[in-house]
């Protein structure tokens, strides 16, 4: 530990090859893989008290299938990461609060050891995680009444500190926490009136509309939504209507349901302030920054993975993705990512039926490369051929019996299929992945 | 319990008298129906603090607009309240606007606002780079400012308190009947959250049979309520609702003044405003409505503030937005302010129908009422009177140096709780020992601006909840986020 004496205080400066931000699964398997591949003078910061984040809310199982072939609860998967790090030289901060960050990489964050920390690293992996869309975010009208929580902070209730949020609830969203929450909250003796999603599709993933609302005869209703929220202290009930094919509300359709709770399941928002703060280009359709195939963002040294670069999911994904963060990481700190903007690069965009691609761009090292593009759709699509093209050139394809937005799918490409185009100087030498029609 | 002046709300207006009385030998009560102040006009409007040039000359909205106006910056300095002199724009598009402008600018001129001027449009522009470049001119008054009316209505209340009043919540007022010369106040007990708390719990023996010398009535939207029980029914209030949307502060670069439409016959337009805390806003619509807390926001309201604030602001974006919110607003029948001595007894003070410019002119009004009361009893100034609050910095805004220094010399600051709004454990903890301290989640969350932020409290409430609890020793299953039937878990639990 180096001190600085300055300002009358003790002023503590550390100084680190790799910080990463973020003790959830993105930040804890990008801290082991840094360990693994070398990096020794690596820190990771994480706000709460325990490392795993959110996976510590979410005692259901269904989690490591890809990554350990097995059947884990959320707790049991971010042991498996938290043990080793505990064996390893890893310097994990907890309680400690990133309050701000700058382009050049210089962190300021509170912990109750050090107090008020200023930490410079060399390289910066950010795994900050997700937030939930809030009420005030969707400007669901209606009274101010308590009862209404996002599903995760209902989730945090009652498997964190054992308390019920309420007596009788519905679900506005099918997201995964919302599915996963009708379940627990059925378990657990309260009345689940019912599942609202605005879309014509699911949010979530089937196996948690079949698990979670299907065997527990919870009813889903698509293309509806709440259109206003009623009940001067506590939620007495929202009025729901269905939505015609542009979103909005049939007013014949409006029905009233009674209800004390009402869970928001509407999406996940990239917590990014800190990114944004320290300079990150964002991608707006995913709220995430922008990356090349390193997972690399444009201030150099600055990596992104996990949901705070785009919701996954699945937290296997996360982990893949914070893996390769710190590969890229520990060939940055190599060196070997320098000459990076002297490389042929390529934009990859999405084209009709798809939502957003990532990476965003690819530039050309390595003709032996394989890039695989991570994208998801508009809508819906049964039977979809999806389409990688460069200049009118196919150069990757996939069919897929079923595309639907709340599934993330991939294509992946050869390098050796693009160089031709990173040397043109003609056309615009852009990707676009889209679904044929 | 005998008082010299029993002032009946504490919104903007009875902490603002409470205060500006506090500092006489009086024995003061207020009496506040809510759980916390804050929970009705006071707790939902724009924040602005408006020059003055549109009222009536003449009127009493015209009068204590300007005096108020002026008070503002120096009680907000007083009282440790962010005051900010943003200015304000009155927006044309053409030249029928540009002739209610300079109506508008004579008006104020009638009125004496000082620092009010005819801008053109690229003067605007300049300023506010988001406006609707087809504006052509603009009513600018440079001393309007924006303030944040909750923690000005909860520093005068604290001010208020460390100088001996007494403050009771949960206590609403149902009858006033006259007995040898002293008012006989009938209180119901609205919940029992402020008698529960280990922190300054309320003296019951303040609230048995009130007797009071003078009432001072700053009921709000109440207050013709309250006016008929002593038989004056000579004005009604006519609850108006307004409907906002508020915006991350990552938007609030966007705006940093006040922008106002031209006021046409069919309403004022919707404004669009910077906040205190960096954000922004845009608002309100206004509907009339038939019960007094319908707080309720509207779709259509909603829909009609937003394509209303397109017209004259090109920043909108509603990815952005991080709540909607009602107000409500006491309009008098009468067009003006009511603040007058009843004319069925002259002990029993109207401050009624304080709608906008009301946050403005509260001050003045304070002073005035200063008056009023001398005219009806003697007063002597106490020896110990503080007229100021000691300063505190949110952490928040504090510079690396500061941060550095107050995490030396305080654990509590390194916990952060909030983390949209970087709020510490020790702000909160400040909040719920404050002298008029939080007792909800959301008193916690006005005073300090934990849950305030983008998330909107979805990752801190519990922790609020736990801090609340462990130090008010209100169980953690009765914690309520406004008022004690809105109790956010226990109640509506299965057991």
């Amino acid at each position: 530990m180096r001190n600085l004496v300055c300002w009358g205080g003790t002023l503590v400066i550390r100084e680190f090859d790799l910080v990463i931000i973020g003790g959830g699964p993105a930040g804890m398997a990008a801290a082991l893989e840094a360990y693994e591949q070398g990096i020794r003078n690596l820190a990771l910061l994480e706000r709460d008290d325990t490392l795993g984040g959110i996976l510590n809310q979410c005692i259901h199982n269904g989690f490591g299938l890809h990554v350990f072939k097995e059947e884990l609860t959320g707790p049991e998967y971010g042991l498996r990461f938290s043990e080793l790090i505990d064996k390893m030289e890893i310097e994990v901060f907890l309680n400690t609060m990133v309050i701000g960050a700058q382009p050049d990489k210089t962190l300021y964050a509170v912990n109750p050891g050090y107090g008020f920390m200023t930490i410079k690293a060399k390289s910066i992996i950010l795994a900050m995680g997700c937030r939930e869309r809030p009420r005030g975010a969707l400007r669901i009208p209606g009274t101010n009444a308590a009862g209404i929580f996002t599903a995760g902070t209902a989730q945090r209730f009652v498997n964190m500190e054992g308390i019920l949020p309420g007596s009788k609830a519905i679900i506005l969203g099918s997201g995964d926490i919302g599915l996963i929450m009708a379940r627990r909250l059925t378990l657990e003796g309260v009345e689940v009136v019912g599942v609202y999603e605005l879309m014509d599709y699911p949010g979530g993933l089937t196996r948690n509309i079949v698990q979670c609302l299907d065997d527990f005869d919870i009813p889903l209703h698509l293309s509806t939504t709440i259109v206003k929220i009623h009940g001067k202290d506590r939620v007495s009930g929202v009025t729901v209507a269905k939505v015609d094919e542009n979103l909005k509300p049939i007013k014949e359709t409006e029905e009233y349901v009674e209800c004390d709770t009402i869970l928001l399941s509407v999406g996940l928002i990239p917590e990014n302030e800190l990114s944004e703060q320290m300079g990150v280009d964002m991608y707006d359709s995913t709220s995430g920054a922008l990356v090349d195939q390193d997972l690399e963002t444009n201030i150099e040294g600055v990596f992104a993975c996990g949901n705070v670069l785009h919701v996954h999911d699945l937290v296997d994904y996360v982990t893949l993705e914070g893996q390769h963060a710190a590969r890229s990481a520990k060939a940055y700190l190599d060196g070997k990512l320098k000459d990076k903007l002297d490389k042929p690069l390529l934009k990859v965009k999405p084209g009709p039926g798809i939502r957003y691609v990532l990476p965003q761009s690819i530039y050309l090292k390595d003709k032996d490369e394989k890039i695989k593009i991570f994208f998801r759709s508009t809508q819906r699509f049964s039977d979809a051929l999806v389409k990688a093209n460069i200049n009118g050139e196919v150069i990757g394809k996939r069919r897929l019996i079923r595309l639907i937005p709340s599934e993330m799918e991939s294509v992946t490409l050869k390098a050796s299929d693009l160089f031709l185009y990173g040397q043109e100087e003609e056309g615009e030498n852009i990707i676009y992945v889209e679904v044929e029609k | 319990m005998y008082y010299d002046v029993c002032i009946i709300g504490g919104g903007i207006i009875g902490s603002l008298v409470a205060r500006q009385l506090s500092k006489y030998d009086l024995k003061i009560a207020v009496l506040e129906k809510n759980v916390d102040l804050s929970m009705e006009a006071t707790g939902a409007n724009s924040g602005i603090v408006h020059a003055g040039y549109d009222a009536k000359p003449g009127s009493l909205k015209a009068k204590f607009n300007v005096e108020g106006s002026k008070l503002m910056e120096d009680l907000c300095k007083d009282l440790d309240v962010k005051f900010k002199k943003a200015g304000s724009f009155v927006i044309a598009f053409n030249k029928e606007e540009e002739d209610i402008l300079e109506s508008l600018y004579q008006n104020g001129l009638k009125n004496h606002v000082e620092g009010l001027s005819i801008v053109d449009g690229d003067f605007v522009i300049e300023k506010e780079p988001y406006i609707n470049k087809e504006v052509t001119k603009a009513l600018y008054a440079k001393n309007a400012g924006i303030v944040s009316p909750y923690k000005l209505n909860f520093a005068a209340m604290d001010n208020a308190i460390l100088n001996g009043i007494t403050l009771l919540r949960e206590t609403k007022v149902v009858s006033i009947e006259k007995e040898d010369d002293l008012f006989k106040v009938g209180v119901e007990v609205t919940g029992h959250i402020c008698s529960k708390s280990l922190v300054d719990p309320i003296n019951e023996e303040d609230r048995k049979d009130i007797r009071a010398k003078i009432i001072i009535n700053a009921a709000g939207v109440y207050s013709d309520d309250i006016s008929k029980m002593i038989g004056d029914d000579s004005f009604t209030i006519i609850p108006r609702r307004g409907e906002y949307i508020l915006f991350d502060k990552t938007e609030g670069h966007k705006v940093t003044s006040v922008i106002f439409q031209t006021p046409t016959p069919l309403g004022k337009g919707v404004l669009v405003t910077a906040t205190v805390d960096g954000n922004y806003m845009i608002g309100p619509d206004a509907t009339v409505i038939t019960e007094k807390d319908d707080k309720c926001t509207n779709q259509e309201n909603l829909d009609f503030v937003y394509d209303t604030a397109q017209k004259s602001f090109t920043g909108l974006n509603m990815k952005k937005s991080i709540t909607v919110f009602a107000g409500i607003r006491a309009t008098p029948n009468t067009g003006d302010f009511i603040i007058e001595h009843s004319k069925i007894d002259k002990n029993f003070i109207n401050l009624a129908g304080i709608e906008s410019p009301g946050l403005t002119a509260a001050p003045a009004i304070a002073l005035y009422v200063e008056d009023m009361v001398k005219s009806l009893v003697e007063l002597k100034e106490k020896d110990s009177y503080i007229m100021k609050l000691e300063p505190k910095k949110a952490f928040n805004e504090m510079t690396n140096e500061e941060k550095s220094q107050v995490c030396q010399d305080d654990g509590a600051c390194r916990k952060v709780i909030c983390r949209c709004e970087i709020v510490t454990e020790k702000e909160i903890v400040a909040s719920i020992y404050a002298p008029c301290g939080a007792r909800t989640v959301d008193g916690v969350k006005k005073r300090t601006r934990a849950g305030m932020g983008r998330c909107q409290g979805s990752f801190c409430a519990p922790q609020v909840m736990r801090i609340l609890s462990e130090h008010t020793g209100i169980d953690i299953n009765e914690i309520s986020k406004a008022n004690e039937k809105s109790c956010l878990l226990g109640r509506y639990s299965r057991d």
